[in-house]
């Protein structure tokens, strides 16, 4: 121990009693403490001593990316051009690093490097490495490597040479994928594979699915191979395909009974499938128009998926959406309960009215950025038939990007759901709303206005007002009359209140909400904003003061309050506001 | 809160030093060891005082209060965030020299993984972006090269030393 004595890192280590704290730790308990660091800091502590030098280093997560020669990962530029000696700089790295760590069974090994055909041999000779050492996880990213080299070709010769693949997970971008029958069945046990970028004929996704029946996930992106995308396999065990397309045109064939969820994303000239017996999610993202027509593809996804129960929706729609309402004569939804739609074009509207008609179960819808009903339309209201779903089953309603325009209220007030949600990603300028049956609101966004009137059955109102509610005179005569009790709408059924005031008023309409408020049982406050009050209150009944008629078109007005700019109000508020909480409590008190 | 009228619900665990501490099932079952031998067949919970000849009274106390305080705080709602960090911090702040290291040596050995991985995390922190000299001093390891070995170590692995000041 006492070798380095004329070491001059020595002397401070000796001159402090200490007793090593850490190196004496089991080599497992190091290993894992060493999941938690990047490989630099891993090898760092080689330096510490002898005994840290020797440690044996059993890795389950190797990632090796341009970190290993100190280059940032978030700058893209810069992975972009990374020069030649840089590149053999990497590899050489990763070669040392592969010399110094014991592979765990079942790791994971990830190479993040962009590396082309050029550079073959060495992750030839990595991904034998993986496969040798039983890993279950293979990531290539070799994220731009197209840009100055052909793109590498996996290496499925080495499966045959090498020892049984334990990959489960298999995941390769900007590669080239050229399987032959004889040897794709050596990864039998993969049930993950992700091409991202990746040159391969239809034939060689072919190929794999055949062959890899473990397959339960595969996500297909910026694949060239989509232009054409057939998978008639009943055989295969896929549960969830993921599909991004890179070229515009793709056609899609599908008929996979085994399959759960489905997702596209891109454009798309025809969608077909067939006997999918347990699909029960479809997400589509129809970037343009679908030329065969939005009728044509919803008959097709209920015909064919009858068991589908959650269904997004995003596209362009240009077409009228012709027999939506001849409710006998088409194929139905008929065990969707969740649909989500992004409607753009002329026609959105028309579109959601004929899913509703197809969908006699549907519970939950959330809506956003749909256009007017047309005119040559019936107007929603004027609907002989009420689609079944919004007098049965339909619970929760949610617009986002809600206009407030009167096509939207008129059907706010038509369909009797009794919860609605609106989230507001918009500005918008007044909100009114007259919903007998309405039981919670929520409403997240900027507001001029809200109007509420025979809200009978209102029980929860959620508001989160950003910045300032506008209508501030109404707010000065609300605190002026605060302590007059007898003048002002209370909240006569009012038990729980939650407030998160922002501004210098927050704590004079609180007082002005507890005189409001005889039954108020629960008071959760949170202030930073109000730092010398008390933050949190538990009360068991704060009867505050008597009490007097309730009238529900006030609410909004008087809860929207709770982030106002109350310094607009300073000069006029300031002498009505008690001076302290014990001040306002006694003046109420009988 | 139990319905059925049990004699004893709580598990008796024995440290190497110190008299018997009773924990819950629910902080039990956290402890693998622990739990091992709670499905074993023999286990009697009324009678069984399961010993534990590597944890010491102060070490299995700690660990329970870590368990208790993290199983409470996700029924809280409010603010846990902050007071959590707060409990963290008090926590590591008492766990003085060797303390952590035999701590987790008991962590370790009862298998609880939510105080394991804590406190390697907070060993990792310690280690993170610290320069050798810092971490030897802090943890109290010996070196033992000398001024060429350790220059060699560095020149060996020069990219790792890369962007690190020495202070």
């Amino acid at each position: 121990m006492n070798q380095g004595s004329s070491n001059k890192f020595d002397t401070l280590e000796r001159s402090s009693d200490i007793e090593d704290r850490i190196s004496e730790l089991p080599n497992e308990i190091i290993c894992y403490i060493f999941t938690f660091l990047n490989l630099k800091e891993i090898i760092k502590t080689k330096v510490l001593s002898h005994e840290w030098n020797e440690r044996s280093i059993d890795m389950s997560n190797l990632v090796f990316d341009p970190t290993l020669i100190n280059i940032d990962l978030v700058d893209d530029a810069s992975l972009e051009s990374i020069p030649l000696p840089q590149k053999y700089q990497f590899i050489e790295q990763v070669d040392q690093l592969l010399e110094i760590f014991n592979i765990n069974q079942s790791a994971s090994f990830t190479i993040w490097f962009p590396m082309g055909k050029q550079f073959t041999s060495h992750i030839d000779k990595w991904v034998n490495r993986a496969i040798i050492k039983e890993c279950e996880k293979l990531d290539l990213e070799l994220k731009f490597a197209r840009i100055d080299d052909e793109p590498y070709n996996f290496p499925f010769h080495i499966l045959l040479s090498s020892k049984k693949s334990h990959l489960k997970w298999l995941s390769l971008c900007e590669c080239q994928v050229k399987p032959t029958r004889e040897v794709v069945h050596r990864l039998n046990l993969l049930e993950s594979l992700t091409l991202v970028y990746v040159s391969m004929e239809a034939s060689d996704l072919e190929i794999i699915l055949s062959s890899c029946l473990n397959l339960e996930f595969l996500h297909l992106i910026d694949c060239e191979v989509l232009t054409l995308l057939r998978i008639f396999n009943q055989d295969i065990m896929l549960k969830r395909l993921f599909v991004t397309p890179l070229i515009f045109v793709a056609n899609i064939e599908l008929s996979i009974p085994s399959l759960e969820l489905f997702t596209f994303s891109g454009e798309i000239e025809n969608f077909t499938i067939s006997r999918m017996s347990q699909l029960k999610t479809v997400e589509l993202s129809i970037e343009g128009t679908y030329p065969r027509g939005m009728g044509q593809l919803l008959d097709e996804l209920s015909r064919n998926a009858p068991l589908l129960q959650t269904l997004f929706l995003s596209s362009h729609f240009d077409e009228f959406l012709s027999h939506a309402h001849n409710n006998n004569q088409t194929p139905k939804f008929n065990n969707l309960t969740h649909l989500e739609l992004i409607a753009k074009g002329e026609y959105g509207w028309n579109v959601f009215i004929g899913i509703l008609y197809k969908s006699p179960k549907l519970e939950v819808v959330v809506i956003e950025g749909y256009t007017p009903p047309i005119d040559d339309e019936p107007s929603w209201t004027n609907q002989q038939l009420v689609p079944t779903c919004i007098s049965s089953s339909l619970k929760i309603v949610r617009f986002d990007e809600f206009k407030g325009q009167d096509f939207e209220v008129e059907m706010i007030e038509y369909i009797r759901f009794k919860r609605l949600f609106v989230t507001l990603v918009v500005f918008v300028a007044n909100i009114e709303l007259s919903i007998p049956s309405l039981e919670l609101f929520t409403f997240d966004g900027v507001i001029e206005n809200f109007t509420f009137s025979r809200m009978n059955q209102l029980k929860t109102v959620e508001l989160y007002i950003e910045g300032t509610y506008p209508r501030v005179l109404f707010f000065m005569q609300f605190l002026s009359h605060a302590h007059n009790n007898n003048e002002t709408p209370k909240f006569n059924n009012l038990t729980h209140l939650k407030l998160t005031p922002k501004g210098d008023y927050g704590w004079n309409v609180f007082i002005g909400i507890l005189y409001k408020s005889p039954k108020l049982e629960v008071l959760v406050i949170e202030a930073r904003s109000v730092s010398t009050r008390p933050t949190q209150i538990q009360h068991g009944q704060s009867c505050l003061s008597k009490c007097l008629a309730e009238e529900l078109d006030r609410l909004a007005k008087v809860l929207s309050q709770e982030n106002l700019d109350f310094k607009q109000t300073r000069d006029v508020v300031h002498d009505l506001t008690p001076t302290s909480p014990q001040q306002a409590f006694q003046s109420s008190s009988p | 809160m139990a319905k059925t009228p049990e004699p004893k619900r709580t598990i008796s665990l024995k440290p190497c030093d110190g008299d018997v501490i009773e924990v819950s099932p629910m902080i039990a079952k956290q402890m693998q060891t622990i739990q091992s031998f709670i499905e074993d067949d023999s286990f009697i919970a009324t009678t069984t005082i399961i010993p534990l000849p590597n944890v010491t009274a102060f070490q299995l106390s700690k660990i329970i209060d870590y368990l208790n305080y993290h199983s409470n705080s996700k029924a809280v709602a409010d603010n846990v965030k902050e007071s959590t960090k707060k409990f963290d911090e008090e926590f590591l702040k008492e766990l003085e020299h060797d303390k952590l290291k035999e701590l987790l040596h008991a962590a370790n050995y009862l298998n609880v993984k939510e105080v394991l991985d804590f406190l390697c995390q907070a060993v990792a922190d310690l280690i993170q972006d610290k320069s050798v000299k810092f971490v030897r001093k802090f943890f109290g390891v010996v070196n033992d090269y000398s001024v060429e070995e350790e220059e060699d170590i560095r020149r060996t692995h020069a990219w790792a030393f890369e962007g690190v000041e020495e202070d």
